[in-house]
This record gives structure tokens, C-alpha cells and sequence, in this order.
């Protein structure tokens, strides 16, 4: 029974994770860069749509509106910082990144305030099933984050924007060439990258019941380990790569030691890396 | 030559001003005071919350005439509410700022610059530090007005197993189990909270210590469970505290709850939401009937000044600030001088009980009594502020309850019934 009540924690929280590592991979896939201001994304998500929940916006259309206009903020931080150095290399990129995750933690800060405040999700009590407690909370995160993977499926898959986007994370030279224009496919991605990255942020806040200005910065560490793990620049390896860190998280601490969950993330990605150095889904994204 | 001389002249005036004015501007120089506490990273609301109060009464001081004229000003000392970021913060402002006094630090830090403190003879007064490494740090300089956690820890075992301090018609608790975060300023609690139960006969259950900061704790909710407690004292900072009740409430747990000084607030309500918490114990200090009309006043004039209600430790940090300032107006007064080696003596001078003595309750009363020629002391917020030889307080604790979405005391245990 405990086995069974871990896996559905496990699934809850892995969903969360999967969420923010498509949103984080979808950008790596076309930039290649690993942008380290995308936990600020998530908790933008979480901060904007608790603005709009006071305002008096029902809660799914506060998610809905804020994760658009973290979207939006994703584009114009491209924009403004990251698109003037895309051909300086890799690290001034990648170091721009951490000052822009320090600078909006900060704004949060000062807009917010440091202390904690809970996220506006009503008090529910769990359905319980033979024994077995489903918090109602982990449903609506399980149902958010299949919806918004198998949107992400949908869009790379059947839309002319997703086959753009993998045209110009193949190959941007020969995306141009064929008449793509990579600067619209860029603000699409990272409109995309930072919308779904808001959409894992709503979830982190259902999860863990308050939002406070460090908490995307906080998360981000295990939304690495699961794109590392499907393959990074891999869509579907990040969505099986955050599942699998999830459920080792939780089954890591209930049956070894509810300390270490983090250190059992990173046991099963440098496992999985020893066998398959690209990550479970690594060149076949 | 009569435009050298000009210059000359012009220059030697220029000098002579400034040798006059050099006195004067070390007159007038401010009395920096530390604030060496954390204003970023997962505590940077311990920070936010004591600033305030400091100010309301460095304004206070400053808009009466200061010390000796001079002004109180504050340098902050960010900690970060980790050890290393508080030995560097407290390096500065002791070596580099020179303060005369210390507020903080933080449970967090205080480790990191204990031994700062007591090298270089800076008073410090923090409203913050329940840790019980305080207990018997330093007997010269250290001061807290916040009680020592082995106090709080006491008081925690002694009320869930003795009904006389319980809800009217509740059991005591028979199978505890203590969930304790694992940071310095929670684990400091552990150890009190575990023997007392087991003084006041009852053994706990099991004791989960976790990571602070994780997005839930459900396997240690779960493995809480798996001991069929009664109650859980719960000793974390508030947003994990919210986490791991509201874990426990989805698994099916309808036990009580006890949880510390932190969470024992109006805030820690919004916080976790008022049907989460309804019925849960917490812990406070207490004062007398005339301390608790002092409160209601301290909380009406915090509200005017900061347009906010008073914060996690505003009422510690209240009797922080008062001590400080009044030990320097009682320092100035006594040689026209203020040093950090006199300044301790002077803490003690302010707040120590007496029969001579006059009882205050704010910086303003005590100037006016200290220059009418009384001696003082100081009687707080949170208590008497009678400070031991180690410069802890002996508080009252009163165990509290939220009912109808609010905190109400329901019973006040003497420091007397803690011994």
C-alpha cells in the first residue's frame, strides 16, 4: 500500500517536473544554451498568477493568463540580453543567464517581498481508495501536466510552427536557406519555452502550497537532472526524464532516506548516464 | 606676492575651519548599530521583519535629540541566514563599519561570528537567537531578548502532558512524534523538546528530522504517520511548516499539532490558510496583564508608522532597540562617552530589576527618568527583560490555540513550572 500511495506522490511530482524540463529543453533544442534564468520563469508563473487569482480571476483562467504573460517576458529577456550575445559564444550567454535570474528574483522581491505566501488553491481533503490517499491537488497536477505535454506533442508534431522549430534546432543555417525566418521561429520558442515554464511553476506552487521569490531558482536543479536525463534538447526525453526523477525522489525517500531526496535524482542520472551517456532520449529528439 | 599671501591666508582659514570643525563632526558622528541578519535568500523575511521595528525606534531616539546628539543610524550585515555569509557580515560590521552594537544575529549564523563578537567586546542584542548554543556562549556581551529554545522546548512537553495547559476537555498526548527541520535554528530544539517529554514522562514516538526547503514532505509525513501519534510537534521554519501540515492533512491525518514561536502568529494563519490550522497549539512568550496593554499599543503605533501589522519577532525586536538605546543614553550620560566596552555594562544597568529602580517601557520613559536622575529598568514586550549572567531571559510562555481562525491563549506556564 505504501509502495502504491509512493508511486502516485512520485507520478504528482514528477509531472512537475516534467512540465518545466519540456519548457526548459524546447529552448536549448533551437539555442543551445542551457538558460539558467528559467527558474525565474516558473516562479513569475506562480507570482503572476496569484496576482490575477486576487484580482479575482478564477484560478485556471489566472494560470492561463499568466502563463502567456510569462511568455511574453520570456521573449523580451531574449530580446533584450540574450539575442546581442548569441554570437559572443556559449559562456557569456550562459553567465548573462545567472545575472538575469538574480535580477528578476530581485524585482520579484521587491514587488513581493521576501516572505512566503500561499498560493490561493482551496484546501481539499484526499480521496482516499481502500486505504489509499489521493490528494486531489496531485490530480489536477497530473491533469495539467498530460495536457500540456501532450500539447507540446501536438505542436511539434502537427503544427507548421513545431516543424520550424526542429528545422532550425537541426540545422539554422539550412532552415534560413529554406526560407524559414529564424528570428520569428526564436521569439515563437521562447514564448513557448517560457509559457510552459510559467504552466511548471503554477504546478510547483499547488505542490508545495506557497510561492516565495527563490522558488523557481530552488527547483531548478532537478528540472536539469531531468533533461540531462532524456537526452538534452529532447522534448520526450525530458517528459520521461522528469517522471522517472520524480518517482526516484519519492521512492528514494520513503524506503532509504527522506533526506536525500535530491541525492536520488541525481543516483538515477548519473546511472543512466554511465549507460547512455546522451540521456535516455539524447539525438533522437 | 599679495596674491600669495591672499591664498595663504584663504588656505590657512580653510585649515583652521576644518581643524574647528573636526571635533564637532566626531560629535556628531552616528551611533552605528548592526543589524547583522538575513536580508537575502530563504530568511531575508527575518530582516524585513526586525528593520522596521529598529527604525520606529532609532526615529524615535533620533527625533528626540538623539544620544549626546548624536543620531542612531543602521548598517546591515547580511547573513543570507547561512554561516559563512554571516562571518563575512559580521567582519565588516565590526572591523570595517566599527558599529557600537550589534542587532542579530540569526540562530542560523550566530555560530560564524560568535566568536567575533566576543573578541572584539561588541554588545549584541538579537531578538532572533533562540538557539540554545547561546545558552552559555558569552557572559560579558551576549544578550537575546527572544527566549532560549531549551526554554521553548521545555514548555512544549510540559503543556502536551499536563492538561492544566491544554484546551478545556483535551488529552494530553500519549504518542508524540517531533518533525524538526534540519537548520540551526530548528535542531536547537530537538534535543529539549525530547528529554522533557521524556522528564514529564512521556517518551517520544519517533523523531523525523528533514531538509528545509524541499516542495512537499510527504515520505516524512508518511513515516510520521507510521508511529499513530497523537500530536506532532512540528519545529520548522513557516513555509515548510505549512507544507508539512498540509502533507499530513492530505494524507488523513486529524491529530494535533504543536508548533513554536515562528508559526504562533497571524501570519503563519494566512499562511496555511485558517482551516489547516484551526485547533493546532502553538508557543509564545507572554508578559504580564500590564505587558500584554503594552502590546496592544506597541501593535496600534507599529501599524501607523509601517502600515503593517507586527511581523514574526517585531515585539523582540522592540525590546532589542529599547535596550540599546537606552544603554548609550545611560553610557553618554554617565562619562559623555559611548564605548562597546562601557555599553554592555550598561545594558545590564538599564534592565537589570531593582528596588531603586524605575520600571520603563520605552526609550522615551527612560530618558525622562534617567534625566531626572532615577535609575531604570527596562520591562519589555515579551517580559521583564531581566537578562542571567549569560544575558538570557526568563520568559512565561503562554500556549496558544488557534480557534475560530484566530489565536487565542489558553493557558500561560510559568517560567517558575519550567524549572
Amino acid at each position: 500500500m505504501i509502495f502504491v500511495q509512493t508511486l502516485v506522490y512520485g507520478l504528482a511530482l514528477g509531472g512537475v517536473i516534467a512540465v518545466s524540463a519540456v519548457g526548459l529543453t524546447l529552448a536549448y533544442g533551437v539555442t543551445r544554451f542551457i538558460n539558467f534564468a528559467f527558474g525565474e520563469f516558473l516562479t513569475l508563473g506562480a507570482f503572476f498568477c496569484l496576482l490575477l487569482a486576487q484580482a479575482g480571476l478564477g484560478l485556471a483562467w489566472a494560470g492561463l493568463a499568466a502563463a502567456v504573460a510569462v511568455g511574453a517576458v520570456g521573449v523580451l529577456v531574449e530580446r533584450a540580453f540574450y539575442d546581442p550575445l548569441m554570437s559572443r559564444g556559449l559562456l557569456p550567454l550562459l553567465v548573462t543567464s545567472v545575472g538575469v535570474a538574480f535580477v528578476v528574483q530581485n524585482l520579484i522581491r521587491i514587488f513581493a517581498g521576501s516572505n512566503p505566501v500561499r498560493f490561493p488553491l482551496p484546501l481539499m481533503r484526499p480521496i482516499e481508495v481502500g486505504g489509499l490517499f489521493i490528494p486531489r491537488e496531485q490530480l489536477i497536477i497530473l491533469g495539467v501536466a498530460l495536457v500540456t505535454m501532450l500539447a507540446v506533442h501536438l505542436l511539434l508534431r502537427f503544427t507548421m510552427l513545431g516543424k520550424k522549430m526542429r528545422a532550425v534546432a537541426d540545422d539554422p543555417m539550412l532552415a534560413r536557406v529554406a526560407g524559414i525566418s529564424s528570428r520569428r521561429v526564436l521569439d515563437a520558442t521562447w514564448f513557448v519555452s517560457a509559457m510552459i515554464g510559467a504552466l511548471g511553476g503554477i504546478l510547483l506552487a499547488i505542490t508545495q502550497i506557497t510561492v516565495a521569490p527563490q522558488m523557481g531558482w530552488h527547483f531548478l536543479l532537478v528540472v536539469f537532472a531531468a533533461v540531462l536525463l532524456g537526452g538534452i534538447g529532447s522534448p520526450y526525453g525530458a517528459m520521461i526524464g522528469g517522471l522517472l526523477i520524480g518517482l526516484a525522489m519519492e521512492l528514494g525517500a520513503t524506503y532509504v532516506a527522506a533526506n536525500y531526496s535530491y541525492a536520488f535524482a541525481f543516483i538515477m542520472l548519473i546511472l543512466v548516464l554511465i549507460l547512455r551517456p546522451r540521456g535516455l532520449m539524447g539525438g533522437s529528439g | 606676492m599679495i596674491e600669495f599671501t591672499k591664498r595663504r591666508a584663504c588656505t590657512a582659514i580653510a585649515a583652521v575651519g576644518l581643524i574647528a570643525a573636526g571635533p564637532v563632526g566626531a560629535q556628531d558622528d552616528p551611533l552605528k548599530v548592526g543589524l547583522l541578519l538575513p536580508f537575502t535568500g530563504q530568511y531575508a523575511w527575518v530582516g524585513e521583519n526586525v528593520q522596521p521595528v529598529a527604525r520606529m525606534i532609532a526615529e524615535e531616539v533620533n527625533t528626540s535629540g538623539g544620544i549626546g546628539g548624536r543620531e542612531i543610524s543602521f548598517v546591515q550585515g547580511d547573513t543570507e541566514g547561512v554561516v559563512d555569509a554571516g562571518t563575512t557580515a559580521a567582519q565588516k560590521l565590526i572591523n570595517v563599519d566599527n558599529v557600537m552594537a550589534l542587532v542579530g544575529p540569526t540562530s542560523l549564523s550566530f555560530s560564524g561570528s560568535k566568536n567575533l563578537i566576543i573578541d572584539n567586546g561588541v554588545p549584541m542584542v538579537t531578538p532572533t537567537a533562540g538557539t540554545t548554543e547561546l545558552d552559555r556562549a558569552c557572559r560579558d556581551v551576549c544578550f537575546r531578548t527572544v527566549p532560549s529554545d531549551a526554554l521553548g522546548g521545555r514548555a512544549i512537553a510540559r503543556a502536551a502532558t499536563d492538561a492544566q495547559y491544554l484546551a478545556e476537555g483535551a488529552s494530553t498526548w500519549e504518542n508524540p512524534v517531533l518533525m524538526v527541520a534540519q537548520s540551526p535554528a530548528m535542531v536547537s530544539f530537538l534535543e529539549p523538546i525530547e528529554r522533557s517529554f521524556a522528564d514529564y514522562g512521556t517518551e517520544v514516538a519517533r523523531v523525523i528530522e528533514f531538509t528545509p526547503g524541499k516542495p512537499s514532505y510527504r515520505a516524512e509525513v508518511q513515516e510520521a504517520l507510521g508511529a499513530n501519534p497523537d500530536g506532532i510537534v512540528l519545529v520548522a521554519a513557516p513555509e515548510d511548516s505549512a507544507r508539512v501540515m498540509t502533507n499530513a492533512f492530505q494524507s488523513g491525518y486529524d491529530g494535533d499539532w504543536f508548533v513554536t514561536q515562528d508559526q504562533t502568529n497571524a501570519d503563519y494563519i494566512d499562511l496555511a490558510s485558517a482551516e489547516l490550522v484551526e485547533g493546532i497549539y502553538g508557543l509564545e512568550e507572554v508578559a504580564s496583564e500590564e505587558g500584554q496593554a503594552l502590546n496592544r499599543a506597541f501593535e496600534e503605533r507599529y501599524q501607523d508608522y509601517a502600515g503593517e501589522e507586527v511581523k514574526i519577532f517585531g515585539t523582540n525586536t522592540y525590546d532589542a532597540m529599547n535596550v540599546v538605546a537606552l544603554a548609550m543614553l545611560s553610557d553618554h550620560m554617565d562619562d559623555g562617552e559611548i564605548t562597546r566596552a562601557t555599553l554592555a555594562e550598561h545594558i545590564r544597568a538599564v534592565s537589570d530589576p531593582g528596588e531603586d529602580k524605575t520600571q520603563v517601557t520605552s526609550y522615551t520613559e527612560g530618558k525622562q527618568a534617567l534625566q531626572a536622575g532615577e535609575k531604570i529598568d527596562y520591562r519589555g514586550l515579551v517580559g521583564p527583560i531581566d537578562f542571567d549572567d549569560w544575558g538570557n531571559i526568563a520568559a512565561p510562555f503562554g500556549i496558544r490555540q488557534v480557534q475560530g481562525g484566530a489565536w487565542s491563549t489558553v493557558a500561560v506556564i510559568p517560567a517558575a513550572a519550567l524549572d
